[in-house]
């Protein structure tokens, strides 16, 4: 009798298609995928950390791009009517603007290539007198080298509103110099999205508590304590902290999404600091009268420690020492303060701040840009008298008001060059009777505003405006910028 | 009924075996291609900024910092003492405020900081705890010298270059081409200790990656 059993496919095939597995043949290939697994990867992030972290040569160079820039947040809503005025302002000038704007019409008088002041204010009082040692001949024509450019009308959130909209920029990117960061006096308010991440060295505390004689600046780029390790031994100890780094990399995880990148960061910086182990890097960068340049231009004795402070710095960014200089001025909110104590002190300081820069330009003998920002603004009733400066100097303060940014607000760039003026341009439609402002379209959003007056001081100093402009995620600057 | 019950687990597990290891296979194939299952990931730092923390890497912020070094030390510094407490009032608003790397700033400021803790080690202490005799040549100190390094590596590593390992053999070479570098730069035998001290807690506190 014929037993049919019914038979697959497979055995009727010559070989098998594949070949069975044993148990042990599975452990087997187990264990040689688990070897390769972590053998390879590791092999291959050990070589891709050896190409990123050879040695000094991998970090950075250090570059020295001349060109100052700065920035001056005056936080809490000033009286922007009486800082700058340009052409078309001057033009429809009339009494109801100069008392909404907070200034004496019959005092404005033409100070740079496209600008005004309303010459007995407080901040044209800082701004016009020259800084002791240059004539008021020479330091009108530094002024006249000046250009200036604004976005009218897209500030217009008062006091915590406007806060921390990112107000304050960054430089350090964008434009290379010999420290790599950039210098950030007093910065609390919120920085704009592009600028966070920016390397930077910050200085605690309202400007006006800079002083040169403890070196509030120049401390921040030195050691402590003297004489424990020189420049050429924290060389060697950063060299043998990277081989550290590189002998472990692999262990840790190289491929980690940013751990070459966060290593690198931390090894270029331990290199960079070798020249901290010098007692007196700090001093010669940040005290003035350790710059031959700025005090035989300058009798800084009669200079205020802020004053010399800031002149020192604004140089060094000159220089290209520094990437810039970002001030946060307090105290700015004007709304129902008083025009000799608060007021006219605030917007005396401010124009100082802005002379102080400019005379490092011009004694640095490069281009320079400086951005004004300001959260909101106060409306003025009329001028109040105050006087300001150590030479008790009378002037014509704002009587501020209630907060108005709504009604007049401004972001200005001023732009220096040694040679001639750059042509700067300014957005915004006024309304010629009040002189309030409403902002372009296309710096509706005071983001796009801050955006567009960065690149603007970017290309006047000459950097790479695309890249800028890449990391702002503004996909048309020229539309933004005030620079052609 | 029970034939068929084996026949169709005997088919599914063989199935099982084939998915398995071409699972291993195509793994296998992806690591050896120098590929990452987390290649979505992978963007340049500059691609990530300002796009939110796509990052899987952290760096050590101010307190984390603050406490690697006093770790590192052994408990022989303290931040509230000394020029450790003294550079720390100096840097601390310099440090790393966010652990995201393509935000943090101021990791240059780590060394100083380290700098200041190292110097708070006197040389009576460098002596009892680190066996460093001040009193004689770097060259007479080399070997505790390099102990002292690979110890403080050691305690930021979890003791991966304990000694018996390949990686102490590797670490106290570099420990040891220091020190010869120190010797050739002038250094004094309490310079030389600083030195170490800087590169084993600058490597252990801001530049594992982590």
């Amino acid at each position: 009798m014929r037993i049919k059993v019914n038979k697959s496919w497979k055995e009727f095939v010559d070989k098998k298609p594949h070949p069975t597995f044993s148990r042990r043949d599975f452990l087997s290939r187990g264990l040689a995928t688990s070897v390769a697994t972590v053998a390879i990867p590791h092999a291959l992030s050990m070589a891709m950390a050896k190409n990123a972290f050879g040695s000094a040569a991998s970090c950075p160079p250090a570059v020295r791009t001349p060109g100052a820039l700065a920035q001056i947040y005056r936080d809490g809503g000033p009286t922007v009517g009486a800082m700058f005025l340009n052409q078309q302002q001057v033009s429809f000038m009339n009494a109801t603007v100069a008392g909404n704007y907070g200034i004496v019409q019959t005092d404005i008088a033409q100070v740079g290539a496209n600008w005004y002041l309303a010459t007995s204010s407080p901040f044209a009082i800082g701004l016009m007198t020259p800084p002791s040692g240059i004539s008021q001949a020479a330091w009108n024509a530094v002024l006249m080298k000046t250009s200036l450019g604004g976005h009218y009308g897209a500030f217009n959130q008062d006091d915590g509103a406007g806060e921390n909209s990112g107000l304050l920029g960054g430089a350090s990117t964008f434009k290379p110099s010999v420290l790599g960061k950039d210098l950030r006096i007093n910065n609390q308010a919120s920085l704009a999205t592009w600028a966070q991440g920016i390397p930077s060295t910050g200085v605690s505390g309202n400007p006006s508590q800079l002083s040169v004689t403890n070196g509030s600046i120049a401390k921040n780029f030195g050691i402590q304590p003297a004489g424990n390790t020189t420049s050429a031994l924290m060389s060697n100890s950063a060299a043998a902290a990277d081989s550290l780094s590189q002998l472990f990399l692999g262990l840790f995880g190289a491929n980690r999404t940013m751990a070459q990148g966060a290593v690198s960061k931390a090894t270029c910086g331990f290199y960079g600091d070798s020249v901290l182990a010098d007692p007196t890097y700090g001093n010669g960068l940040f005290n003035p009268t350790a710059i031959g340049a700025l005090s035989s231009a300058i009798t800084l004795a009669n200079l205020s420690q802020e004053e010399q402070s800031l002149l020192a710095a604004y140089y060094q960014s000159a220089v290209g020492s520094l990437g810039g200089v970002f001030v946060q001025q307090n105290g700015c909110d004007y709304h129902g303060q008083s025009v000799q104590n608060t007021i006219a002190p605030s917007d005396y300081e401010a124009g100082r701040m802005v002379g102080m820069f400019l005379a490092a330009c011009s004694i640095a003998g490069s281009k320079g840009a400086m951005i004004m920002l300001h959260n909101g603004q106060a409306i003025a009733s009329g001028v109040v008298a105050a006087t300001v400066g150590p030479n008790n100097v009378n002037t014509n303060g704002p009587s501020a008001q209630g907060d108005a940014g709504g009604a007049y607000n401004a972001g200005f760039i001023l732009a220096f060059d040694p040679s001639s003026p750059p042509v700067l341009s300014s957005t915004g439609t006024f309304n010629t009777t009040s002189g309030n402002v409403t902002a372009a379209s296309a710096v509706g959003a005071s983001t796009d505003a801050v955006s567009g007056l960065y690149l603007t001081a970017f290309a006047h100093l000459g950097l790479n405006v695309s890249q800028a402009a890449s990391a702002m995620a503004e996909g048309s600057p020229q539309n933004i910028m005030l620079i052609s | 009924m029970n034939q068929k019950l084996a026949k169709n687990t005997g088919e599914y597990m063989k199935l099982n075996k084939i998915g398995i290891i071409a699972m291993i296979t195509m793994t296998e194939a992806l690591v050896g291609s120098g590929c990452s299952l987390l290649s979505k990931n992978a963007q340049n730092p500059v691609q990530n900024s300002g796009t939110g923390p796509t990052v899987s890497t952290s760096v050590p912020s101010m307190a984390a910092v603050v406490g690697r070094i006093q770790k590192g030390l052994g408990g022989n510094v303290s931040s509230s003492a000394g020029n450790f407490a003294k550079v720390l009032a100096q840097v601390q608003t310099n440090l790393p405020s966010v652990t995201d790397p393509t935000k943090a700033t101021g990791l240059d400021q780590i060394p100083v900081l380290i700098y200041g803790a190292c110097s708070d080690v006197s040389t009576s202490l460098m002596n009892s705890a680190y066996k460093v005799n001040s009193g004689t040549s770097v060259a007479a100190n080399m070997a505790p010298l390099v102990a002292a390094g690979v110890t403080m590596v050691n305690l930021h590593v979890a003791n991966l270059a304990a000694a018996g390992t390949p990686l102490n053999a590797q670490v106290s070479s570099i420990f040891t081409n220091l020190v010869n570098s120190d010797i050739g730069s002038g250094a004094t035998t309490a310079q030389a200790f600083y030195s170490v001290c800087m590169a084993a807690n600058s490597f252990g506190v801001g530049m594992t990656g982590f």
